[in-house]
């Protein structure tokens, strides 16, 4: 270059033999990834309404063992671990209904009925299914959990351990043993931070509470007359159970925090440091998806079939929350109609981050579906996709001293916009969860929703535990961990002021 | 406590406690016989640990779940062998 005539394009020097400034090199002038990525449902990727499937790794304790005591006979019922009969070959309901061509609706793929390991293969003969009694005891290690293997997955099928998936499929995880201790830990931390922390509001943990709670009072009602009362409102209370004694709670539960979120100040410095750190590496456990359209994640298998019908149903799902394809609502979802009905609230509102929560993540989705499809075997994929009921979830968050009549108050906005109500459970008299969960339909799509009722109180202890519910319902948590998980979230549900009133809000279901 | 089986039935929407779409049943084992064991009954006929029970203790709003006899069970889980039998 040195050589080149000066004024030469690729000349360090100019004409008049003053040096040229240095090139910029592309790759100083590459900007990073920024902001938050929409996942694959249209919902925040890391919405803070699900902390479930992110945190879940990090809270679930690893299954390691199933583990079942001798119990009595029960005349015709299988034994555990009984021999998987001729049946269990045979494609699902939900291939066998699925409207697709035959070739994408086949039974199983190969890795279904392929001959299970031989740790998972019982001895007992197939005749025995019907005449055994009751159950037996079952205390496996976890190499001997019933896998169905991943076609691509088989090699690496190990120590999945079972937590919920039971008979179907329990694939051996990214999880190594290392990160399952790690989970063990981070569990404990869980705990430990029950008893640090204070019940400082709900703006930082704004989860999907799975669980949710309801209060009591025989007399909430009395103060907003312009609210029809339980008694006089057909909302389905046929069953009103008797009312528990009322606890009265704070007049309200302190909630500044609400707007306490992280500002730019707060956030890390993606900007400076993007273009220069180093591949961090795939997450511990993270959902992956076949070539074929398979789909697995902790622990759970779709089959390339049961995957495409989760994707149809979180796709009814997309287009009945409301939002549009450039991320907006305009009049029509269920979004826009629950932002209405909040705005008819005397009190109570509902989640701040309604829009970016309302929409279950599709990998939490499909892990629903995939228990769902365990645990119902006399339903098809199909239908069971359409009963993940809180596909779309909404939390109405109300003051102690008004949470009766801003229940009651809701549910006449939501009957009034023309939702039925299907089911309700009032839980403020359970020992553990704490809140009213109710499940409506929305015949404009003819779809399920969620919606609870808590307090700030109840939904800050639902979040503040919510790793400890992960645990508590992992089915591949051993029953004397769980039990003890359970006792621990009770100490925190126990502190929860019942509201006056919530007593008197019966539990409801549709018949038919 | 110990010995003892409580099945539930499993009501998916729209069935019946007489037509339900899955089992589940908790009994109870442990050193002491109180420790909860869930369990749910799988296509393949056999009981796995599930959380359906504790997911409808902590409000779960999806499935009823209404207790019923161990000979109801044992009728249910027969008459899905042979529907299952015959590749239903």
């Amino acid at each position: 270059m040195e050589r080149l005539p000066p004024g030469h394009p690729s000349s360090p020097y100019n004409d008049d033999m003053t040096p040229k400034q240095p090139v910029a090199r592309l790759k100083n002038l590459e900007l990073p990834l920024h902001g938050t990525e929409q996942g694959s449902n249209g919902a925040n990727a890391s919405a803070a309404h699900e902390p479930a499937s992110n945190g879940r790794a990090d809270v679930s304790p690893a299954p390691e063992t199933s583990t079942s005591a001798p119990a009595a006979s029960a005349p015709g019922l299988p034994a555990a671990s009984a021999p998987r009969p001729p049946a269990a070959s045979a494609p699902r309901p939900a291939s066998e209904t699925s409207t697709r061509p035959a070739s994408e609706s086949a039974p199983r793929p190969a890795s279904e009925s392929a001959p299970r390991p031989a740790s998972e293969t019982s001895t007992r003969p197939a005749s025995d299914i019907s005449t055994r009694l009751g159950s037996e005891s079952i205390t496996r290690p976890v190499s001997e959990s019933v896998t169905r293997l991943t076609p691509e997955g088989a090699a690496r099928t190990a120590a999945g351990g079972s937590n919920g998936a039971g008979g179907r499929s329990r694939v051996a995880s990214s999880l190594g043993a290392t990160d399952r201790l790690l989970t063990r830990n981070l569990l404990l931390s869980a705990a430990e931070l029950y008893e640090t922390r204070e019940p400082d509001g709900v703006a930082d943990e704004l989860a999907d509470g799975e669980p949710g709670g309801p209060a009591e009072g025989p007399d909430g009602t009395s103060g907003w007359l312009s609210t029809p009362t339980w008694a006089d409102t057909d909302l389905g209370m046929t069953d009103a159970p008797d009312a528990p004694a009322s606890e009265d709670g704070p007049a309200a539960w302190d909630t500044p925090e609400w707007e306490d979120e992280p500002g730019w100040d707060d956030a890390p410095d993606t900007l400076t440091h993007a273009t220069i750190d180093g591949d961090p590496g795939p997450p511990a456990d993270e959902p992956l998806t076949g070539p074929d359209g398979s789909w697995e994640w902790n622990g759970r298998y779709l089959t390339p079939d049961e995957s495409r019908i989760a994707d149809e149903a979180l796709g009814r799902c997309r287009i009945a929350e409301g939002r549009n394809v450039f991320g907006g609502y305009g009049h029509s979802g269920l979004t826009p109609a629950m932002r209405r009905i909040e705005a008819q609230l005397e009190h109570g509102r509902l989640l701040p981050d309604t829009e970016n929560g309302a929409l279950k993540p599709a990998d939490s989705f499909k892990e629903k579906l995939a228990d769902l499809i365990m645990r119902h075997p006399d339903k098809s994929a199909e239908e069971l996709a359409l009963d993940v009921h809180d596909g779309i979830r909404y939390t109405f968050i109300f003051d102690a001293e008004h949470y009766a009549d801003g229940t009651l108050q809701a549910h006449s906005r939501l009957k009034g916009s023309g939702f039925d109500l299907e089911v309700r459970r009032n839980c403020w008299q359970s020992p553990e969860y704490k809140g009213i969960n109710s499940r409506w339909r929305d015949p404009a799509h003819d779809l399920v929703f969620e919606v609870q009722f808590h307090t700030a109180a109840s939904w800050d202890v639902s979040q503040r535990a919510h790793g400890l519910y992960e645990a508590i319902t992992d089915a591949g948590t051993p029953p004397e961990e769980r039990a003890r998980l359970r006792s621990i979230y009770g100490e925190m549900a126990a502190a929860v002021p019942v509201p006056r009133g919530s007593g008197t809000i019966p539990d409801y279901r549709k018949e038919g | 406590m110990a010995g003892d089986i409580v099945y539930f039935a499993i009501v998916g929407t729209g069935r019946t406690a007489q037509a339900p779409s899955g089992l589940a049943r908790r009994r109870y084992a442990g050193p002491d016989g109180r420790t909860p064991v869930d369990e749910a009954l799988r296509r393949e006929l056999t009981w796995e640990p599930d959380s359906a029970i504790v997911e409808w203790e902590f409000g779960e709003v999806g499935a009823d779940l209404v207790e019923i006899s161990e000979a109801v069970a044992a009728r249910l889980a027969a008459g899905w062998r042979v529907l299952w039998d015959d590749g239903g």
